[in-house]
């Protein structure tokens, strides 16, 4: 069997060390504020407001169909750029734990991924709300949002463990991916709709990966099957970076010890 | 207990040492496409910090290891522990192992003594019944009371440093690894402590313990390891390896 899918297996059912590990972080953060995490749900529920009312304003939109899209995008942004922002640091991070005891590496990794789905969890409060305030139709297309968000952790899975291994290495990496996210939310479609594009910039969104993995988990929500281009995408981009994910954990498991 | 055994065979482990240049992104792109530091180019200087090490030990080893700072004690319980890997060689290990290196790991100012023991002693532990049925008996131990439900940042060093202790020995393994680490804490908590240890090293079936003390070298081992530059200078009873140490430094 794969090497990386029996680490994969074998820290899996080690899960109380990454589940105390991911909460205790999340709580310790908040311990000392009145709302704790609930600050991820206030915080988020102001911008997404403060976003969705004035560009309402500036672009004579309907309320109604920008505030659930505005949403159900926004909350899985954020989900995907702190993926991509906080995977660099993750080993460096650990360095006193990794040099002082022996654990499996991919411990680590769960406890990222857990500790960015704890904020998605309260972020997604906001579009239930929105689900409630607006009156969003469920239908059995709501459904798909299942296998689409299944797919969206298990890839950030995997970008989780190749930014930290390249991360523990290139120490600039981080940095570099933080300050290119700016960039990269207005290349992506969350707050405008890849739907008003044609020709060439259409096809250009779709050159754009986080484009394919937002259709699959938000378009579900709103009522609206995903292309199959961007089923199609989303899978093959995930089996990829599952294949870089795996060579890059089996070719460097032993090493990244020497970089942190 | 268990049989452990260990057996090294030319082991030798070299480390890079990146520097903040090295780590850099620009700085590996510069390396490949010869740019203008090609001064720079394949120079991450690599240290040899273990050098062809070969030994075996028999049960009930209790092996001291003695040597100047830097000889690659430290890192050749690391490389027992199995947290470094050898570059060359083979090793051969049975038998379950627990460090005692640091006593500073998964603690967190924000949480309480109490969720810091128990996180602390996960991590150490690996297992969750264990550490939850252990957990009364690790409080007790560190004395700390109804301290153990303030947070962390509240506590002075050696508070911090009973409960970092008390997580941190929680077990009893096969193959016991010590860097160091003896009595922590005030005079009262550095005897209990130091009597913790010693029970550990009674019950563990192997012992490595690194220490500049002749004392409790030849308190607990009956075999010592004398190393330099990461070589292995002398292997043999504990009393002739220390006279020889002794009189060479």
């Amino acid at each position: 069997m794969n090497h990386f899918i029996r680490a994969l297996v074998e820290v899996s059912k080690k899960s109380p060390i990454w589940f105390f590990m991911a909460h205790q972080e999340t709580v310790a953060k908040y311990r000392r504020t009145t709302l704790g995490p609930w600050w991820i749900t206030l915080g988020t529920g102001i911008g997404l407001c403060a976003m969705g009312f004035i560009w309402g304003a500036v672009f004579k939109m309907d309320i109604h169909e920008l505030f659930p899209y505005l949403t159900s995008g926004f909350i899985f942004w954020s989900f995907i750029s702190s993926t991509l922002i906080e995977s660099g640091e993750v080993f460096a991070r650990a360095s006193i734990t990794l040099r002082s005891v022996k654990l499996q590496l991919l411990i680590f990794i769960f406890a990222s991924v857990l500790k960015n789905l704890y904020v998605l969890g309260h972020n997604i409060i906001i579009f239930l709300l929105v689900l409630v305030i607006f009156q969003l139709k469920i239908s059995f297309i709501t459904f798909l949002f299942i296998p689409g968000f299944l797919l969206l952790v298990l890839t950030s899975f995997f970008v989780t463990v190749i930014l930290s291994i390249l991360g523990a290495r290139f120490r600039d990496l981080s940095y570099m991916i933080s300050s290119l996210m700016t960039f990269i939310f207005l290349l992506t479609p969350v707050m405008w709709n890849s739907g008003v594009l044609s020709g060439r910039s259409l096809y250009l969104a779709y050159l754009n990966p986080i484009t394919h993995y937002l259709a699959i988990v938000r378009d579900p929500l709103l009522n609206k099957v995903p292309d199959s281009i961007s089923y199609l995408s989303a899978v093959g981009i995930s089996i990829f970076l599952f294949l870089l994910a795996s060579f890059l954990y089996k070719k460097f498991e032993k090493r990244i010890i020497f970089w942190v | 207990m268990a049989v452990s055994t260990i057996s090294l065979k030319n082991v030798s482990l070299e480390f890079p040492i990146f520097n903040a240049q090295k780590l850099s992104l620009r700085n590996a792109i510069i390396d490949t496409l010869g740019g203008s530091f090609t001064k720079q180019k394949n120079s991450i200087p690599i240290v040899r910090a273990l050098d062809d090490i070969s030994f075996e030990t028999e049960p009930g080893d209790r092996i001291g290891l003695i040597g100047h700072n830097g000889s690659g004690k430290s890192t050749l319980l690391r490389l027992l522990a199995g947290i470094y890997y050898p570059s060359s060689g083979s090793l051969k290990i049975e038998g379950s192992i627990s460090t005692l290196f640091g006593t500073a790991v998964g603690l967190n100012e924000e949480m309480t003594g109490n969720e810091n023991l128990f996180l602390s002693s996960l991590i150490f532990t690996g297992n969750y019944n264990k550490t939850k049925g252990s957990l009364e008996e690790l409080a007790l131990f560190t004395e700390l009371g109804s301290y153990l439900q303030l947070p962390m940042r509240t506590y002075s060093e050696g508070m911090k440093m009973r409960i970092g202790f008390a997580a941190a020995t929680n077990f009893s393994p096969d193959i016991l690894l010590i860097d160091e680490v003896f009595g922590a804490g005030d005079k009262n908590f550095a005897e209990k402590s130091s009597k913790r240890v010693e029970s550990l090293i009674h019950n563990s079936s192997t012992l490595f313990f690194a220490s500049h003390s002749d004392d409790l070298i030849k308190k607990f081992c009956n075999k010592a390891i004398w190393m330099s530059k990461g070589k292995i200078v002398e292997f043999d009873k504990v009393g002739k390896v220390l006279k020889k140490y002794n009189k060479k430094s």
